[in-house]
């Protein structure tokens, strides 16, 4: 039994397959951002030393979890695959909608290039005969055809791939507080503190995200979950909290044993620091978890920017050719294969330094749409009853408010270094949000709440 | 009423174990996590506080962000364990 209550006319006009539980979304979110503690999040300790990282670490989690509660109500009250897309699509129109939808889009397809790149370098230092671009496709075509076979086969690979990339991070830090993971050095701390002054400090914020960037994609889930009240929430707690304890032993490890100078530029911290430690074990085991960590990042990833052009095509926003489910398999197999292409021409554009700020941009401008959303969804449905609104969220919605001050406030700090990133961005999504919401101005009026969803009319706002 | 009757029609003993089981995930999870960012919290502030003067007066950013982190974190937790247990007969979760 699922968690309809009523006849959710969305059973019979889907046949996304309902199997997934919590442990699958905690694996989605956590598969796709574990790889964020493995490399990545280092640049903040170039812009703003060791504290400089620390702050961003809290302010980016507080943010996180904010989004992440925000995003487990909204979840398991509409359970549909489109998650922050289709949030936008009900709550507060078509133009905010395609705006959302390609934002999570651009989010995942960068992320999704810029892992199997780092999983064909890391082949390549094993292998150096071996080239990085026929790994690069490679590994694409293979994490893309587990999606076309099946989310829960996709998605139990995840959660053995995320699993074991963070035991390895805990093994770590269990071992570097015990004294047995090499020699924690304090003066690394003292010596690359606040490198930049104050200044640098609020500059890190920017970088923040990369410890948590894409954690709001495990509700994307909703709609193929067995029990969305439950799985959802639990699954993307569960996972905020993982990703909470990861990033901060990540900083504490890192900070330790290697040199602030070098830690700032590094492209394995991680590994890196096990090789510092000379302990043998460590090193193969951050070894096998970059490189899982790297795989699960780029299959989560196929997994959900697939279900937001699913979504998008769904709606008529895209032609509905790519809203086809495969009879055999229950998943958007079209949505899916054309992850492929895009993904390609990503990691062969040569600037992937570029795409993952535009990535982060596009994260940011998620977690402004998705508490805004919960906030005209409270407005809008104030009612809190099993049919609307299985999980409420706690302090809504002044947590939601928060979340869009903290977005604004890290979204502020890139133009220290990346202004004019910063600015095609917005102007993307500016052109995007007007001309859909002028193409498709009709399709914010025609909402059946009640066949749509099986609610009732909302509060007129 | 309704609640009451599919209450009834389950495995009440089977419904709490699985609740308690899905309790003490997150139970411990937060305890790992109070552990966790307390420790390293503390251990960098402390490590870096004599060298660096202009700390004490961003101090009560991070201490405000780390309660923040810590409290937000426990009250999402409390209030999925509430939720869950609310529905877990409604929803029949555990079949």
């Amino acid at each position: 039994m699922t968690d309809e209550i009523t006849n959710d006319p969305l059973e019979e006009s889907t046949s996304l397959v309902k199997t997934l539980r919590p442990y699958h979304v905690w694996a989605l979110g956590v598969g796709i951002v574990l790889v964020g503690e493995y490399m990545g999040w280092n640049f903040t300790v170039a812009k703003g030393g060791i504290l400089g990282s620390l702050l961003a670490l809290l302010v980016a989690g507080t943010m996180y979890l904010m989004v992440s509660l925000c995003a487990s109500e909204l979840g398991a009250s509409t359970k549909l695959a489109g998650g922050p897309y289709d949030w936008a699509r009900l709550f507060v129109g078509p133009g905010a909608a395609a705006l959302v939808g390609l934002a999570v889009y651009m989010e995942y397809i960068a992320l999704e290039a810029a892992d199997s790149i780092v999983v064909a370098s890391i082949a390549e230092s094993i292998l150096p005969e071996i080239q990085v671009f026929p790994i690069t496709l490679l590994v694409i075509t293979f994490l893309t055809f587990m999606n076309y076979r099946g989310v829960v086969a996709a998605l139990n690979l995840n959660f053995a791939l995320s699993f074991t990339a963070f035991i390895a991070i805990l093994v770590f830090f269990a071992m570097s507080i015990t004294g047995v993971g090499g020699v924690w050095n304090p003066g690394n701390l003292i010596s690359g503190a606040i490198p930049n002054g104050l200044i640098g400090i609020f500059a890190a914020l920017q970088f923040g995200p990369w410890f948590y960037l894409g954690i709001e994609g495990a509700a994307m889930s909703a709609e193929e979950c067995k029990h969305p009240s439950r799985a959802v929430p639990l699954g993307q707690q569960a996972g905020m909290i993982t990703l909470l304890l990861a990033a901060g032993m990540t900083l504490y490890v890192c900070s330790g044993l290697i040199p602030t100078d070098q830690l700032g530029v590094s492209v394995y911290p991680l590994y890196e620091a096990a090789t510092n430690s000379g302990v043998q074990l460590l090193v193969v085991l951050l070894a096998i978890g970059t490189l899982f960590t790297c795989l699960a990042s780029a299959n989560g990833t196929i997994c959900d920017s697939s279900r937001s052009w699913y979504a998008l095509s769904r709606d008529q926003f895209l032609t509905p050719w790519f809203s086809a489910v495969h009879p055999k398999y229950n998943t958007p197999y079209r949505a899916v294969i054309f992850t492929m292409p895009i993904a390609i021409a990503f990691a062969f554009s040569g600037f992937l330094d570029q795409v993952i700020t535009f990535s982060i941009v596009s994260g940011l401008v998620c977690y402004v749409m998705i508490p805004f959303s919960l906030i005209r969804f409270r407005k809008m449905f104030p009612q809190h009853n099993n049919k609307v609104r299985p999980f409420v969220g706690p302090l809504q919605p002044w947590l939601a408010y928060f979340t869009i001050f903290l977005a604004l406030v890290i979204m502020s700090t890139l133009q220290w270094g990346y202004r004019y990133n910063l600015i095609f961005a917005l102007l993307f999504y500016a052109i995007a949000y007007f001309y859909f919401n002028r193409r498709y101005r009709s399709l914010e009026v025609s909402h059946d709440w009640g066949e749509e969803m099986g609610w009732p009319e909302p509060v007129r706002t | 009423m309704e609640d009451k009757q599919k209450e009834e029609n389950v495995d009440s003993v089977r419904y709490m174990s699985k609740l308690r089981q899905d309790a003490l995930v997150v139970v411990v999870l937060m305890g790992i996590l109070f552990f966790s960012e307390s420790f390293i919290f503390y251990t960098i502030i402390t490590t870096v506080w004599d060298s660096t003067p202009e700390l004490s007066s961003i101090f009560p950013v991070y201490a405000l962000f780390l309660l923040l982190v810590l409290g937000i974190g426990t009250a999402a937790c409390l209030r999925v364990y509430s939720s869950i247990k609310e529905h877990m007969y409604t929803f029949r979760y555990y079949d």
